[in-house]
């Protein structure tokens, strides 16, 4: 008890030290407590408005159902089956289905879409999509042939409710069929991939269009608590025997799964980056706090006192502060979540991108999850006391008469002497100081310009994998799909419809020649349509292209697994992407059928070969788009001589948002317009948007700590000096030129963590040159468009050299607090100090 | 002539509400070349007296001139430069700066005091050689001796030739053989440049070759002697 007591006084005593530490501790678990509620509040959402919204918990289907899809695997619509799954005292609630793919036509445009047949009066307890309705209503009883889709879909096929929309697909027989329904209402989940390709159409309605009658695809169902998924779909498995796959909804959605995995990661690194800092900082704190005491705990032994009990109060010391930082930081970093897990962090400005997350919408709603915050508490809670074993043994060491004599004497390392010429100014001689201080101490020096080092380098680290990231999404994009401009007809973009279109391409061709920095231009026609293999239908950007032509552009043709790329002269040659092939079940050289919508309302179709796979290794590209020829395109569409848009290729990517200027004032007076990849792909833009301020917030507290270890750093080092001061100060050094002093010592460490930081990070990098396999999150990356399982990392001088700059600047203007604690001094106590 | 004048001095230190009278009102005349030693018990006000003389502290009341500037009216960097240029100091121990060497810390005072290159240079290597450290000019202070630490302090002090120079107890940590050939090379030096010294000690062999020995008692002087010669 003695010693509490002591221990208490001892912190008391040096109430400055103690606060430093403090701080370290308590900002640095009350950063961690926000970024993992952020991170945690983020992939909540996803999780619940993905199952609430649409999924549900879990799904049953016929076995084979969820890798196939075919319509062939169905289940009879019984309710023994259901009342079985609702005896289990787990589920609450259990509603039939039929999902599949059709063609959605509206007045004037087409789009793939996701049908989901529901039962109106069961469906609303097991998911809410009813809830999201804005305009219109949701489906009733005994409703025949209505619809309720998203509002991004109606804004993109021109639907409104009350108007008819008929649905194209291929029934259960591989019959094409159609059926017309009256748009009833439009919701609005917040979720892009929800809002822009899901329709919900009566359970009987759905069996009629696919001939399924008596028939659905699945049960789906709610569950009392959606942790526990996984094993309530066990139970059930057993419970309702054989012939059935029964999946949690990690199963349902695995892409979804990944993300989140990938989230975590990213959110264990900034734990560690953290921790590692703030640990430096707190075992400086310690170490200097001892050996300032050594005189001390020299009267401590001579008295009696046994090194137990000196260790004792040493780690008890640490201990106290410890336990104040973690109460410190968790009422702090609690508060500042749980202000905004009610309010939200509002990020509508990346709204798209945000949105590009299933289930994300653009606020984020920060979650405290108890698990998290004692895993960092605990975490934290040990790195503070962690370091103070160490001194705590070298103090139980100690002969009592050295240690009353004084400081424990550095004689352990040699005095290097540089250079015997003398300084020739006091700015030279401040600097050599500064450099000999700092060796003086070279463990503390070490710590703390390895802490500012190893922030930095995991800094850049990250800030190459993602540039990797972003080169690579804008190169695949650009390379593949995009290319750099393209020319199109206004509003084409938000359409991709027949009715827009250019109408004499020769022209713009002719007038591109003679444009300095471009290398090739290609037309094209694009539109939404579907594609059915005998078996199967799936939604497809049908691109219309001339061979000859786009390989100038693009370079798809280099990346054919099977067959070949598009003749020059082919009669209707079809190529696909490698997952689209899949999912169709197609060979090379089978047919398959195109539908798309016409300029003016009708259905045309056409069938084609397959003559070539390509490969990129983006789920996208490799699943969405088909090429064709151009003429074959302007035939099935019925615009012959016309155009949807004109892709350009330039001699460097960077020129394309200045070439689309100089095009569109080329373009004046027409209706057409140049339009850039960014302004092609404006959600990748965002996507990068958000890194980018994902990355400030990581940023900002790896600043924060690395100011506070600097502080920390400087400030014991001026303290310990308290008396060199005081000479210097009585010999008439200015006060002005001991800030100087310090501040010099300050750009050195910084400097040398700075140089060092950027060594490590680029040598970081170096070794991924060859790229990082990231094929364990395969469906998470992938699924980004551009993205393959391999990233690259890329170090971008441009996007470093400013958060460097900022780093080093931080680290200095953290010095003058120490630098005017140290000019400050008045000379008299600070001689009187020893 | 008059170097040091004080004039009814007092001063008093606040700590934690209680206020301590370190010096009670001292009169006293230093003149040019003195060799004065303040003596007197621990805590009777030699070190708060010897700061005061140094301008490194302004008294609570009372007047100082030191080479005919008053001293309470000087702000702190004004003070600051008196010391540069007027005063130099030794302390009891620790009075060198830790990461210089023998030179480099003798010659940190003619930085400040922007002395050209060489002329620096040879003073500083002419005075170590006078206080006997010929050869160690570029050793650190933790390579050095005590006494060749309190050498270095003393060449320092004395190496721009300031008006006075200031020793708080430089003997209280050496051995009795090395603390009188400190002395008696302070005292050679005395005589030889007529450099003012002031020395506050303890040790009967530092009165024994002080001129003139001042007492104090309780913050007051209990009595003033010149020895002749
Ligand atoms: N900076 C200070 N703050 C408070 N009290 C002080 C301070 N300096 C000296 N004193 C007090 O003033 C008195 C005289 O001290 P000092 O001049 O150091 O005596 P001496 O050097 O003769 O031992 C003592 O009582 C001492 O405690
Ligand atoms: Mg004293």
């Amino acid at each position: 008890m003695k010693l509490l007591k002591l221990a208490y006084r001892n912190l008391w005593r040096n109430k400055r030290r103690s606060s430093i530490m403090l701080a370290a501790i308590s900002v640095g678990l009350a950063a961690l407590i926000f970024v993992w509620g952020f991170i945690d509040g983020m992939n909540e959402q996803t999780i619940e408005n993905s199952t609430t919204y649409l999924t549900g918990h879990i799904k049953i289907h016929k076995t084979g159902f969820h890798n196939d899809k075919a319509l062939y695997l169905t289940l009879p619509q019984n309710s023994v089956l259901q009342r079985r799954l609702l005896k289990n005292s787990h589920v609450i609630a259990v509603t039939p289905r039929i999902e599949d793919q059709a063609m959605l036509s509206g007045a004037d445009e087409a789009r793939g879409v996701k049908v989901v047949g529901v039962d109106p009066q069961l469906e609303p307890e097991v998911t809410t999509i009813a809830k999201a309705i804005t305009n219109g209503r949701y489906l009733q009883a005994n409703d025949t042939n209505t619809i309720v889709i998203g509002d991004k879909l109606a804004e993109r096929t021109g639907l409104k409710t009350g108007d008819k929309a008929v649905l194209v697909t291929q029934a259960r027989d591989g019959s094409l069929a159609a059926d017309r329904f009256k748009v009833v209402g439009l919701f609005d989940s917040g979720i892009d991939i929800i809002d822009a390709s899901h329709v919900f159409i009566p359970l009987p309605a759905a069996q009629e269009l696919y001939s399924l009658w008596g028939q659905i695809t699945a049960w789906v169902l709610r569950i009392d608590n959606r942790q526990h998924a996984g094993d309530i779909a066990q139970q059930l498995k057993t419970e309702i025997g054989s012939g059935f796959e029964v999946l949690g909804w990690k199963q349902l959605l695995p892409e979804m799964v990944q993300m989140i995995r990938f989230h975590e990661i990213i959110s264990y690194i900034v734990v560690f980056i953290v921790i590692v800092i703030v640990a430096v900082g707190v075992t400086n704190t310690i170490l200097m706090a001892v050996k300032e005491r050594t005189h001390e705990f020299g009267i401590m032994l001579a008295l009696g006192t046994s090194q137990n009990q000196i260790i004792q109060l040493v780690l008890l010391e640490s201990f106290i502060l410890g336990i104040i930082g973690l109460l410190a930081g968790n009422l702090i970093g609690l508060s500042i979540t749980h202000y905004f897990s009610s309010a939200g962090i509002d990020l509508t400005q990346y709204t798209q991108a945000m949105e590009t997350m299933p289930g994300l919408t653009g606020n984020v709603y920060p979650l405290i999850r108890l698990d998290h915050v004692l895993l960092v508490s605990i975490a934290t809670f040990t790195i503070s006391v962690l370091p103070a074993l160490y001194p705590a043994w070298q103090v139980s060491r100690l002969q009592p008469v050295e240690a009353i004599h004084g400081v424990v004497k550095s004689t352990t390392h040699k005095v290097w002497h540089w250079t015997k010429k003398s300084a020739s100014s006091t700015q030279l001689l401040f600097w050599r100081i500064a450099f000999r201080n700092i060796w003086r101490n070279p463990w503390r020096s070490a710590l703390t310009s390895g802490a500012t080092a190893f922030g930095l380098a995991a800094f850049l680290f990250l800030y190459a994998f993602t540039d990797g990231f972003f080169e690579q999404m804008i190169d695949n994009s650009t390379d593949f799909l995009t290319a750099h401009v393209q020319i199109e007809p206004q509003g084409y973009r938000d359409e991709l419809s027949p009715s827009l279109y250019i109408s004499q391409p020769e022209n713009i061709l002719s007038k591109l020649q003679q444009y300095p920095s471009m290398v090739a231009a290609a037309p094209r026609i694009q539109v939404e349509s579907m594609i059915s293999s005998p078996t199967k239908t799936e939604p497809l950007i049908l691109t219309g292209v001339k061979p000859d032509m786009e390989t100038q552009v693009t370079r798809l043709h280099n990346v054919i697994i099977k067959g070949e790329y598009l003749k020059a002269n082919n009669k209707s040659d079809i190529v696909l992407g490698k997952k689209l092939v899949e999912k169709l079940d197609l060979r090379i050289s089978e047919k398959v059928v195109v539908t798309t919508q016409l300029a003016d309302g009708s259905l045309g179709s056409a069938a084609y070969r397959l003559v070539g796979v390509y490969q990129t290794n983006n789920e996208i590209f490799d699943r969405a788009y088909g090429f064709i020829g151009l003429q074959q395109a302007q035939s099935l569409l019925a615009m012959p001589n016309r155009i949807s848009t004109i892709a350009i290729r330039l001699q460097k990517r960077d020129l394309s948002q200045s070439t689309a200027i100089n095009l569109d004032k080329i373009l004046a007076g027409s209706q057409y317009k140049a339009k850039s990849w960014q302004q092609i792909m404006p959600v990748l833009v965002q996507m990068i948007d958000v890194t980018r301020l994902m990355f400030f917030v990581v940023l900002a507290i790896v600043f924060v700590v690395v100011a506070m270890g600097v502080t920390n750093t400087l400030f014991m080092s001026v303290m310990e000096r308290t008396r060199e001061f005081g000479v210097m100060l009585a010999m008439g050094t200015e006060p002005r030129l001991i800030v100087r002093m310090v501040v010099y010592e300050s750009i050195v460490l910084g400097l040398i963590g700075i140089v060092l930081g950027i060594i490590m990070g680029w040598l970081l990098v170096l070794y991924y040159s060859d790229g990082m396999d990231l094929s364990g999150f395969s469906g998470a990356t992938s699924t980004i468009p551009g993205l393959t399982d391999i990233i690259y990392p890329v170090l971008i001088i441009d996007n470093i050299w400013l958060p460097t700059l900022i780093l080093f600047i931080t680290g200095v203007v953290a010095a003058f607090y120490p630098a005017l604690r140290g000019a400050r001094l008045s000379p008299v106590v600070a001689i009187r100090h020893v | 002539m008059s170097i040091v004048r004080l004039e009814q001095v007092i001063k008093e230190y606040h700590q934690d509400s209680i206020s301590v009278q370190a010096l009670r009102g001292i009169d006293m005349t230093i003149d040019k070349g003195e060799f004065m030693a303040l003596i007197g018990p621990s805590g009777s006000g030699k070190t708060t007296l010897l700061n005061l003389v140094g301008g490194l502290d302004i008294p609570s009341s009372g007047k100082i001139w030191i080479a005919d500037k008053e001293i309470g009216k000087l702000n702190k960097r004004e003070l600051s430069m008196l010391r540069l240029w007027k005063v130099g100091f030794v302390f009891q121990e620790y009075n060198l700066i830790p990461v210089l060497s023998a030179l480099e810390n003798v010659e940190y005072i003619m930085l400040l005091q922007k002395i050209p290159d060489q002329e620096r240079r040879q003073r500083s290597m002419a005075v170590l050689a006078e206080v006997g450290l010929q050869g160690l000019e570029h050793r650190r202070p933790q390579e050095l001796s005590g006494g060749q630490q309190q050498r270095v302090a003393v060449a320092r002090a004395i190496v721009s030739e300031p008006a006075i120079v200031l020793a708080d107890e430089p003997t209280a940590n050496l051995d009795s053989s090395t603390g009188a050939a400190l002395l008696d090379l302070m005292r050679n030096l005395n005589e030889r440049h007529q450099i003012t010294f002031i020395f506050s000690t303890h040790d009967p062999m530092v009165m024994e070759r002080a001129k003139r020995l001042v007492q104090l008692k309780d913050g007051k002087i209990v009595s003033d002697n010149k020895k002749s010669g």
